[in-house]
């Protein structure tokens, strides 16, 4: 004989907010407005910099594609600061989000241990809330990852009004081939980076998910 | 100057109570003035069924939550934060899954501040202590439950504390590796190996704590308060089948469901309509079979309640919530530690189905206050539905959320076995249509 240990579903919960929902809505709308602002701020040195059009020269492409891949690395690793080129605008949030939900679904029982182990200051950092968020700051970067080989397409090259950005790189290749109608180029541009998101896939992502799997995951 | 007292004890808890915030705004009152002194060479047990606040005040000794009025002392200092010489072990063990054993055992001397050579010095003989030896560089989640709990064990001794507490540290093992560990612990424990001075230790099990215990405290519940303390004099290590160890579990036995029998009038005098009860879900089907099981042989409508729950293979705590629930709908009648049949659970073991179904409405009906209210609320109203949160909202007047939770499932799952009322879980709404 058994008895019935399941948890109670949440019957007839009211779904009305309570004040933290309410303050957790300010803050998060504050931060977009902040970062948004922040993004707006940094275009105008961008203009400055890079007017040129991009060559459609496939010689060129190995360097665009390396241009653009360091531009995610950048934009992936240095999220927690969160500078501003377009890019990281887009994909801030996969992260943020992520880091988020890994922090409120610290388990309980690990807070108590650290705290009656008197864990305090930056060992509590390093040896308690950062590995235990680590797993889903991981998954936060690949969502980021795939999502910012897109946005590249969009955000190396901008126009606003009159002024044209275009950054080099493989995004802004791919792009202005299309707006030229230029076929093989495009399938080319595509093709590179196909082969760039598997290599990416194979060489950095897997290894990292694997390590946050095997190690960190808690439970 | 510290008083005579106050000195020779380890622990002092002076009219503790602890409240948590509840959904109607009145605060639910866990822990209501509790006394506790601990000296030096003895182990404690919190004996109490879940809810009955010991595993709050254990984390109020612990400094990881503060008592709501009333004074806790470790030492002779007022606890703020975790304390000195107090460390834990976790029913769920609690370990840093990304260290490794060895990584984990030396976190606490860490913090501490202890020098590298030291703590390794020291973790080691931890590990070596408890018997994990070989596996100082092994990840938490490559070694079994009861390694793991090892694990903890020479976490929580290896700060050499003055108090060790233990949150029903052997509950989440299974029923062999529970004992290898228990009977270890207490190996080292009389061999004076264990380098603390007492043991505190929560438990709802009670042949555990008669085992392990020099005293128990028993804890009733709601709000959770010392109902009595039980000297252990037996002599380490004990026999649990030895007849003084089998009087006394029965004895405690007999004071909880003592207990449980003066709660519920209580329960019904303080809020009047009784709607307030807490209601502990267990499955029709499990009431059943215990009735037919106490109607049959050997115990003939009579079953002594260690023996049954021996029979049965359940833990003091499920067979107490299994004889509520049949005492609270009159099928059954607790008292001294045994569970009777009375007239209407004999008839109901002999009933077909459908006219089980029909008793069991029946008494639904006259001996749950909330189903009478559902049922008549559903009467009234023209349509015949009524949304859960209606109800809800009423049973968390009397109770904290988790409880009205459980309460509200427990009412869904009888009331459809008794076929009194309907619920759908889309819409969340009672109603009176019953799809035959």
């Amino acid at each position: 004989m058994t008895v019935q240990t399941t948890s109670p579903a949440s019957l007839g919960r009211t779904f009305l907010p309570n004040l933290w929902d309410c303050i957790a809505l300010i803050l998060i709308v504050g931060a977009m407005v902040l970062i948004v602002y922040g993004g707006g701020q940094t275009t105008a040195p961008l203009s400055a910099l890079n007017i040129t059009p991009v060559s459609l020269d496939p010689a060129n492409l190995p360097i665009y594609a390396l241009r653009t891949t360091m531009r995610m690395l950048l934009a992936i690793v240095c999220s927690i600061i969160w500078p501003s080129p377009l890019m990281i605008l887009g994909t801030q949030w996969y992260i943020l989000f992520n880091v988020i939900a890994g922090a409120s679904a610290f388990p309980t029982d690990l807070r108590e241990a650290a705290g009656s182990f008197h864990l305090r200051g930056w060992r509590w950092w390093i040896k308690v809330i950062l590995p235990g968020i680590f797993p889903y700051y991981i998954t936060g970067a690949i969502t980021a990852s795939g999502g910012s080989w897109n946005a590249s397409i969009v955000a190396e090259v901008a126009s606003w009004g009159d002024t044209r950005l275009t950054a080099s790189g493989l995004g802004a290749y791919i792009a202005n081939a299309t707006e030229r109608g230029d076929f093989p180029r495009v399938v080319l541009g595509i093709t590179v980076m196909c082969i760039l998101v598997t290599l990416f896939n194979r060489l950095l992502r897997r290894p990292l998910y694997a390590f946050g799997e095997r190690r960190l995951r808690l439970g | 100057m510290l008083d005579q007292t106050i000195q020779s004890s380890l622990l002092d808890i002076r009219g503790v109570c602890r409240s948590f915030p509840k959904g109607s705004g009145v605060d639910l009152l866990v822990l209501e003035k509790v006394d506790l002194t601990i000296h030096s060479g003895e182990i404690v047990g919190l004996l109490g069924r879940s809810g009955s606040g010991k595993s709050t005040l254990l984390r109020i000794i612990a400094g990881l939550i503060a008592p709501s009025s009333g004074d806790a002392k470790c030492r002779g200092e007022t606890i703020v934060g975790p304390p000195n010489g107090v460390s834990m072990v976790f029913q769920s063990f609690a370990l840093f899954p990304w260290l490794t054993v060895l990584q984990n055992v030396e976190l606490g001397l860490e913090a501490l501040g202890v020098e590298s050579t030291k703590r390794r010095t020291r973790a080691l003989a931890a590990i070596d202590l408890i018997g994990l030896d070989g596996f100082e560089s092994a990840y938490p989640k490559e070694l079994s439950g009861g390694m793991r709990q090892r694990v903890g064990f020479a976490r929580a001794l290896v700060v050499h504390p003055d108090l060790l507490l233990m949150d029903e540290p052997f509950s989440a093992l299974d029923v062999l590796t529970a004992e290898t560990l228990r009977t270890d612990l207490i190996d080292l424990w009389i061999e004076g190996r264990l380098p603390i001075k007492s043991v505190l230790m929560v438990t709802h099990n009670i042949e555990e704590a008669v085992l392990m215990c020099d005293r128990i405290l028993v804890f009733s519940s709601n709000p959770g308060r010392v109902a009595a303390e039980i000297k252990v004099d037996l002599p380490h290590p004990r026999n649990r089948l030895d007849p003084t160890f089998r009087q006394l579990v029965d004895s405690i036995y007999a004071r909880m469901t003592q207990r449980a029998e003066t709660r519920s009038p209580t329960i019904e005098g303080i809020h009047g309509t009784g709607v307030g009860m807490v209601l502990n879900h267990v499955s029709s089907n499990v009431l059943s079979g215990l009735i037919e099981t106490l109607a049959g042989p050997p115990y003939n409508g009579h079953a002594d309640l260690p023996v049954l729950a021996g029979s049965l293979q359940l833990e003091a705590d499920e067979i107490f919530h299994l004889g509520e629930a049949l005492q609270l709908l009159r099928f059954a009648q607790l008292s001294e530690g045994d569970l009777m049949l009375t007239d209407a659970g004999k008839r109901f073991a002999h009933l077909e189905t459908d006219a089980r179904k029909k008793l069991f409405a029946e008494h639904l009906i006259n001996y749950v206050p909330v189903m009478g209210l559902i049922r008549r609320v559903l009467d009234e109203r023209p349509s015949h539905t009524a949304p859960a949160a209606r109800f809800r909202n009423e049973l968390e007047d009397y109770m904290a959320e988790a409880q009205a939770d459980e309460t509200l499932k427990t009412i869904v799952s009888w009331a459809r076995y008794a076929e009194l009322f309907a619920y759908d879980e889309q819409s969340e709404l009672f109603s009176l249509e019953n799809p035959h």
